[in-house]
């Protein structure tokens, strides 16, 4: 991962500032990040793959975003734990979740698991709702929910 | 001082069946939602329920419109989503999760359905207006 200052001429979406021709370039806050491969966006979600092969969640997990999530997850899938990234996720519902527990259900096959990182206070609560904590390793959970 | 009257509605929107739909309908609920003086917490349950609403009618596999209708009353936010169709099969694993997070977010919630329709309504109960005392 490579990080240098923005330049001009980027445009500003909803999930953030796109680089002109460099799908691979992300910019988050001040700085850019680059190797950063978008699987997909649509109107709810923009899914991203970082170098590490994390995950990356941007906007709504819902019946339009799931199939986005679970195409990167699938991407990322083997032997080691599946890790995604939910700190710009502002919305999810159970349609988003079945995508989260399908991914969980296939790790455990493969005697693995999903770890979930950085989930805001909404992915807790569903979790909470839902019974389906247990189901995933959480890192870096809000405060309030731990 | 009596409590402000509610806002005029009722408030009614069509969507097409497709999946990018939700969406709208979470933000018009959001919009509708906040008009009625609900908390932060009581609007984010109102966008939860009816995503779930319109998800499941979409998958209900109708092609008809879906029909939302939001009203609000001195007591109460309620929901109602529709669409013409003859599939009563909801889908086990879609519809327990789903009546899970409606448990939790509303505070009434029903499914029926007839030969021709499916209709799903949703409830918030509104917390009571704090009264002011004003000094003569």
């Amino acid at each position: 991962m490579r990080l240098v200052p923005p330049r001009a001429g980027y445009r500003i979406g909803r999930f953030g500032v796109f680089a002109p021709q460099a799908s691979s370039t992300f910019v988050m806050g001040n700085m850019e990040i680059h190797d950063m491969e978008e699987i997909g966006k649509n109107e709810s979600i923009r899914v991203l793959l970082d170098p590490n092969g994390v995950v990356i969640v941007e906007g709504d997990i819902d019946l339009a975003g799931g199939p986005l999530l679970d195409t990167a997850i699938v991407r990322v899938e083997g032997p080691n734990p599946v890790v995604i990234d939910l700190a710009a996720v502002e919305f999810i519902d159970s349609s988003g979740l079945r995508s989260l527990l399908a991914a969980s259900r296939r790790a455990e096959s493969r005697n693995t698991h999903v770890v979930l990182r950085k989930p805001s206070t909404g992915v807790m609560r569903l979790l909470s709702i839902t019974g389906t904590t247990e189901q995933f390793t959480v890192q870096d959970a809000p405060e309030a929910a731990e | 001082m009596s409590a402000p009257a509610p806002p005029p509605g009722p408030v009614t929107l069509t969507l097409p069946p497709v999946a990018s739909m939700v969406r709208v309908g979470r933000l018009t609920a959001s919009s509708v939602a906040s008009l009625a003086d609900m908390s932060v917490d009581d609007i984010d349950d109102v966008k939860i329920a009816v995503s779930e609403m319109i998800t499941l009618l979409i998958q209900s596999g109708s092609r008809a419109s879906i029909t939302l209708r939001f009203e609000t009353t001195e007591t109460m936010f309620s929901v109602e989503a529709s669409t013409m169709s003859a599939a009563t099969d909801l889908g086990r694993n879609d519809l327990a999760l789903a009546t899970a997070v409606l448990d939790a977010v509303a505070d009434e919630h029903q499914i029926a359905s007839t030969d021709d329709r499916i209709l799903l309504r949703v409830v918030k109960n509104l917390a009571p207006q704090s009264t002011t005392l004003s000094l003569a």
